[in-house]
């Protein structure tokens, strides 16, 4: 299975096999699932923030949706919909903008990566929108084939010098201070 | 076989690191969306009646004060979130959307732009050249009355603002993440 997404209550993620999707083993290179990953994050957050969602079928093919608006009557009344200064047919997923800001890169292992929430609060919200729970359903998590697809090709020239080529010293030693970096930022995340 | 390294390659590799980081720290994109969640956030919570980083909320009002916001709202356009009875900083919504931030160099600081309020007809009897003219110095009355839009405290009692700014930095790092 290239990519499996999972949608409960307390834990709503998506687990891509990068090796199967971009025909490379990123086994020992967690420079490039970091960045693959953050690619990933940036498509999902600028697809939504458009007003579009994906409906995914098990074998990861998706179909592209529009999220339904308007909101809803209540909810544009609510004080928050309110002091958030929203409007009504522009659906972003966004009140706080909490849900969005804190996708993140769960898990890297071997050519695998897992994107979703480190986040008691964001994951029943999430569960909420993708399954239509207590609000109108906006599948506006996860990726397709197609759009990983589109992200190999965006990446595709640094993927094959990544692959091909060794990395210089100072881009070595770069990326090792910034992935020690994103791990001490990675510890503090859950005290902050 | 041990290996050498020239003491010239070491230098030339810490330059380039620095060079690269310090590129990364002063990430206009990356400060910028922090000033972008801070002043979001502020607004939210002043409207949702509370400052920012403080767990106090603002001061209740007299009956006086609810009754003269609620003839105000007659006459004037207020903001949609804007209720007489609840205690707030949002009348006409001009104060809060002024709140704002400035870059300097790696820092984002956050501030009431200095920009010129629209009169609001009838308050407190007063003309309308008699009313404060512009956002910042009204924030600073407001505060000698306890309404303070936000302190200069770190992010203690804002854990879930202080997580986006650290996501935000992270997402920043890893797109600056090099393959070549």
């Amino acid at each position: 299975m290239m990519s499996i997404l999972k949608v409960k209550k307390n834990n709503v993620e998506q687990t891509i096999n990068l090796k199967e999707e971009f025909g490379i083993d990123f086994s020992g290179k967690d420079e490039l699932k970091q960045l693959m990953g953050q690619a990933i994050i940036d498509k999902i957050i600028k697809r939504t923030a458009s007003g579009k969602g994906v409906s995914l079928s098990a074998n990861g093919s998706g179909r592209s949706v529009k999220l339904k608006s308007p909101y809803s009557k209540s909810y544009t009344k609510s004080e928050d919909f309110l002091a958030a200064g929203k409007s009504k047919n522009k659906v972003n997923m966004e009140l706080t903008g909490d849900m969005m800001g804190l996708i993140d890169i769960k898990k890297i292992s071997g050519n695998s990566i897992t994107i979703g929430w480190n986040d008691a609060d964001e994951n029943p919200k999430a569960f909420n929108h993708m399954t239509g729970d207590t609000v109108p359903k906006r599948p506006f998590f996860g990726v397709s084939n197609k759009e990983l697809k589109d992200i190999k090709s965006k990446f595709k020239d640094d993927l094959d010098k990544a692959i091909k080529t060794k990395q210089n010293e100072g881009v070595k030693a770069f990326n090792e201070m910034v992935l020690g970096l994103l791990d001490d930022l990675d510890a503090g995340k859950d005290k902050a | 076989m041990p290996v050498r390294i020239k003491r010239s390659t070491v230098i030339a590799t810490q330059i380039s690191v620095t060079k690269k980081f310090e590129k990364v720290r002063r990430n206009k994109q990356m400060l910028n969306e922090i000033g972008e969640a801070v002043t979001t956030r502020v607004r939210l919570e002043a409207r949702r009646r509370k400052p920012l980083n403080d767990t106090r909320t603002f001061p209740a009002l007299t009956e006086g004060t609810k009754a003269r916001r609620k003839a105000l709202a007659k006459v004037n356009k207020t903001h949609p979130s804007f209720k007489p009875a609840k205690s707030s900083t949002t009348f006409t919504g001009q104060l809060l959307d002024a709140v704002t931030f400035k870059i300097r160099k790696t820092l984002v600081e956050l501030f009431v732009a200095k920009s010129k309020r629209q009169a609001i007809k009838g308050a407190r009897g007063k003309t309308l050249e008699e009313q404060i003219a512009f956002n910042n110095e009204l924030a600073k009355e407001l505060a000698s009355r306890g309404f303070v839009i936000f302190t200069a405290k770190g992010l203690k009692s804002e854990p879930k603002l202080a997580k986006r700014i650290n996501n935000i930095v992270r997402r920043t790092l890893r797109r600056a993440l090099k393959v070549d």
